[in-house]
């Protein structure tokens, strides 16, 4: 008993517009998302302070299973040793088919301050952080939590998002501090102790090109990226729907998007911080 | 205390004589052995003179079918502290799944349809992505590489850089990331909410093996789609870088272009695709597993989702220096 409805005029230039209108309401409504946790810092910081250390600690150490293997300071460490150490690997080798081997420390020191560890510190950083606070959130969400804070009267938006994102952003300054560290060690151990080359050769070439400049300029796309990245997941999380299988399609979409957000962070601060001149010298 | 359990017993032992004999007598000592009472305490109500070697004993349907391993692992479990053993119980159970994954690959009958269902699938959430995390981090290793070798004055070299970086590192890296950020918490997410509705264990009472019709498909389709997958980014990443050298930092269009494969030989391609593919059969593994043993509603599966993508990455870094080393052996 279906009952025919004529179509309308223009049906499908009318889905297409309707695509079209649906894709910028949905940035509309992340942007004012995004507007509005950024203003909640200041609620956040002035309420829920003690909400914003809890999470500060749940971040850093995690909770579940990953916490069982070492939690967020783990995976962190060990995504950029093993970066680290790929650096030894592909830059000895290649250096070396030139007789050029000597150049490794520098390889770590320009490219892994530049490149590597900001790229792969906010990968880890989307993947830990990031996917547990939109998995959290998301559940809460499932469960009509954030509607029940709501109900009574707290700032759903100053509560959940401000404090995650304030808390990412803290936790991101000692993370980042390990993933360099890391970094540097795993480069200079493969290249030192696996391929043997001697460490006074290493150190020379890294100490001259490591420009401690870059350093900050490092931390600062780091703690920007982190911001993105807090932002981006926690508007996945609070706006999940579609009971269990919902919370993990928002976790992956939250992902995918804060990995794209976050690379294209660093490459439009990496052309406004080093620009045409590149603030390189070889020749001193 | 003691008068009290003699009483219990003695009324113990007049129930049992008014019951008719149980089926399970073989294994049981008869009653009247301490019928003068010598022990202090109760005789238990079944003492068993026989222990049967019955490894699945108290195991539920759906952990008996499966393998012998994981049937193992459950065992080993239960006779030691299960929070201590929670991780490498994990792990266990993971290679156990991983094992019945590869024995049911050929098969029959292969769910062909799910497969290619996947694969469209897993393509069509991945390609945008892929693009869209391959032209930027393309874009940002090139102008590291060009403001590093401008300063040499080898700037005619700037498509040597831009065609290692993507065929080594960027192009399958770049594949994996998004087929694991993408596919692979998807199929998880999916995975997952079934379990938690109880439809694999449906699908265990009709016959039909969940790993061989859910989880093979699922695994190949995200092999094969990650291998597809990191030849569009070497190319998608490879025009970015392109675009950018001429375009942006001045580079000689027919120098980049004619550098390209200074060191960059089909030896390093086919390294890079054998990686993608091995990460793509790890990702799938792992959704997969973290999938069909989630546990705790929506809360679980996006606990799930998170360690899918956690795990992911670590597996493919691990992997990535293993397959880097072996592959500089080869190429080099």
């Amino acid at each position: 008993m279906t009952i025919g409805v004529p179509s309308k005029q223009y049906q499908r230039l009318r889905n297409l517009a309707a695509v079209g209108v649906n894709s910028l309401t949905v940035i509309g409504t992340q942007a004012q998302f995004y507007a509005k946790t950024l203003v909640s810092i200041k609620d956040a910081f002035a309420r829920y302070r003690t909400e914003m250390v809890r999470l500060i600690a749940q971040m850093s150490l995690s909770t579940g299973t990953l916490a069982l293997i070492g939690g967020t300071v783990a995976v962190v460490g060990f995504l950029t040793l093993s970066v680290g150490s790929l650096v030894g690997i592909q830059g000895y080798n290649q250096f070396a088919s030139f007789g050029t081997e000597a150049l490794t420390g520098f390889a770590s020191a320009y490219f892994v301050t530049r490149l590597l560890a900001p790229v792969i510190a906010g990968i880890a950083l989307a993947a830990t952080i990031g996917a547990g606070a939109t998995a959290q959130m998301g559940a809460m969400r499932i469960n009509e939590e954030i509607d029940a804070l709501e109900v009574i009267g707290i700032r759903s938006i100053a509560y959940l998002a401000s404090t995650r994102v304030v808390a990412g952003v803290t936790v991101v300054i000692p993370l980042y501090c390990v993933a360099m560290l890391a970094a540097y060690f795993s480069a200079r151990f493969t290249t030192t102790y696996v391929y043997g080359q001697s460490t006074g050769v290493y150190d020379h070439y890294f100490h001259t090109f490591l420009n401690p400049i870059d350093l900050i300029w490092s931390f600062f796309q780091a703690i920007a990226m982190a911001t993105v990245i807090m932002l981006v997941h926690t508007y996945y999380g609070f706006n999940a729907s579609g009971g269990p299988a919902g919370v993990g399609e928002a976790v992956g979409r939250s992902v995918r998007t804060s990995l794209i957000a976050a690379v294209f962070v660093v490459l439009f601060l990496s052309l406004a911080i080093y620009g045409q001149s590149g603030n390189f010298h070889y020749a001193g | 205390m003691t008068r009290f359990d003699d009483q219990e017993s003695s009324a113990v032992d007049v129930a049992r004589e008014n019951s008719p004999p149980e089926p399970v007598a073989l294994h049981r000592k008869p009653a009247d052995t301490d019928r003068f009472n010598l022990r202090t305490e109760p005789a238990p109500a079944t003492v068993l003179t026989f222990q049967p070697p019955q490894l699945d004993d108290g195991v539920d349907a759906a952990s008996r079918e499966r393998s012998w391993t994981a049937r193992f692992a459950d065992a080993l479990a239960r006779s030691s502290s299960a929070r201590a053993t929670k991780p490498v119980r994990a792990l266990g159970d993971f290679f156990a799944m991983a094992l019945d994954t590869f024995m049911l690959i050929p098969r029959r009958p292969f769910a062909w349809r799910e497969f290619l269902l996947q694969c469209w699938f897993v393509a069509r959430v991945s390609l945008l992505p892929t693009m869209l995390l391959a032209i930027p981090l393309d874009v940002l290793l090139i102008f590291t590489f060009n403001i590093l070798i401008m300063d040499f004055g080898a700037a005619d070299y700037s498509g040597t850089g831009a065609a290692w970086g993507t065929v080594t590192q960027v192009g399958p890296v770049v594949t994996v990331l998004v087929v694991s950020g993408a596919g692979a918490t998807a199929m998880c997410a999916d995975l997952g909410a079934r379990t938690i509705r109880e439809e694999l264990d449906a699908l265990r009472v009709m016959g039909v093996n969940p790993i061989q019709a859910l989880v093979v498909p699922r695994v190949l389709a995200a092999t094969v789609v990650a291998t597809l997958l990191s030849s569009v980014v070497i190319l998608v990443g490879l025009i970015g870088c392109f675009v950018f050298s001429v375009f942006v930092q001045h580079v000689v269009p027919g120098a980049f272009l004619a550098s390209l494969t200074t060191i960059t030989h089909a030896a390093d391609l086919i390294v890079s695709w054998v990686k993608a593919a091995v990460f793509g059969l790890s990702a799938g593994l792992i959704a997969c597993y973290k999938g069909i043993s989630v546990g705790g509603g929506p809360a679980g599966v996006g606990i799930a989702v998170n360690e899918t993508v956690v795990f992911t990455f670590v597996a493919l870094f691990a992997i990535n220096i293993v397959a880097t080393a072996v592959g500089v052996k080869i190429t080099i």
